[in-house]
């Protein structure tokens, strides 16, 4: 192993440990929220890296639209698996905090809604380059659905500006609308998860381009 | 009550990693049996 790469999943480590620490024992109780506000710590920082992941996956496609290597394509097919998994965990514990503080886990509130439209929409993006067997149709057509599919990360995002919502809006042109320990622990939250999910990246990358190169291989030899 | 849906979203984050983690193991596993098998092939041949 690089030592780069050693010095990576050690940083991750250990962020990640400060992490469960300023969430678990640093962070003081909310007045209003109570112990709840630990679920937050937790539920902003994936949903952060669900937007980051998808917004790889844009670059990614674009990248191989205009460069036709297949490296973008399998790093963005990489970077939506993730994007998938960061997605469905800001989705449920979203859930179960809506649960606790608006009285039932699903409201069709315009972020919960808009999210569960992202989920869909990449979620079959993903069931579309696992069933194309044709290597760089998979490519050419998962690429520009990777670029057709991200408004709906956008829209997710602004959703809480141009609805009504019961979604708390957090960061807003003044700054984060919280006290310091909780915004140096959201800090530190969201360093935590975008390190997790660039040391999983890099694990999906090389395997998904090892799978490739044999299957590769495997054809010419078939040949 | 609190206590519950904190120890539900920790395991959701927590078991979420750990769950990838563990697919992209069988993935790599999987991967290995196969290329094992291609190269026993060859070698047959």
């Amino acid at each position: 192993m690089r030592l780069p790469r050693i010095i990576l999943y050690l940083v991750t480590a250990v962020v990640g440990v400060v992490y469960i620490y300023m969430t678990w024992i640093f962070a003081p109780p909310e007045l209003n929220l109570g112990e709840l506000i630990r679920i937050f710590f937790q539920h902003v920082a994936p949903a952060w890296v669900a937007y980051l992941a998808f917004g790889v996956t844009l670059v990614c496609s674009l990248m191989y639209l205009w460069k036709q290597e297949l490296r973008y394509d399998v790093l963005g097919g990489a970077s939506i698996q993730l994007g998938l998994l960061f997605t469905t965990i800001t989705l449920l514990s979203g859930m179960i905090w809506a649960d606790a503080t608006w009285g039932s886990p699903w409201n069709w509130d315009p972020r919960e809604t808009t999210t569960l439209i992202l989920w869909i929409a990449y979620a079959c993006l993903l069931v579309y380059r696992a069933s194309v067997s044709d290597r760089d149709v998979r490519a050419q057509y998962g690429s520009i659905f990777g670029i057709v599919a991200f408004p709906a990360v956008l829209l997710s995002y602004i959703s809480i500006h141009i609805w009504n919502t019961l979604h708390p809006i957090v960061v807003t042109p003044g700054g984060l609308q919280m006290g310091a320990a909780h915004g140096m622990t959201l800090g530190v939250a969201v360093i935590a998860i975008t390190l997790i999910y660039i040391v999983l990246l890099d694990l999906t990358y090389r395997l998904d381009s090892a799978t490739e190169k044999f299957t590769e291989y495997r054809l010419t030899r078939s040949w | 009550m609190q206590q519950i849906e904190l120890f539900a979203v920790a395991s959701i984050l927590w078991g979420g990693i750990l769950i990838f983690l563990f697919y992209l193991f069988v993935r790599m596993m999987r991967l290995e049996s196969k290329m094992k098998k291609f190269t026993q092939n060859l070698d047959q041949e």
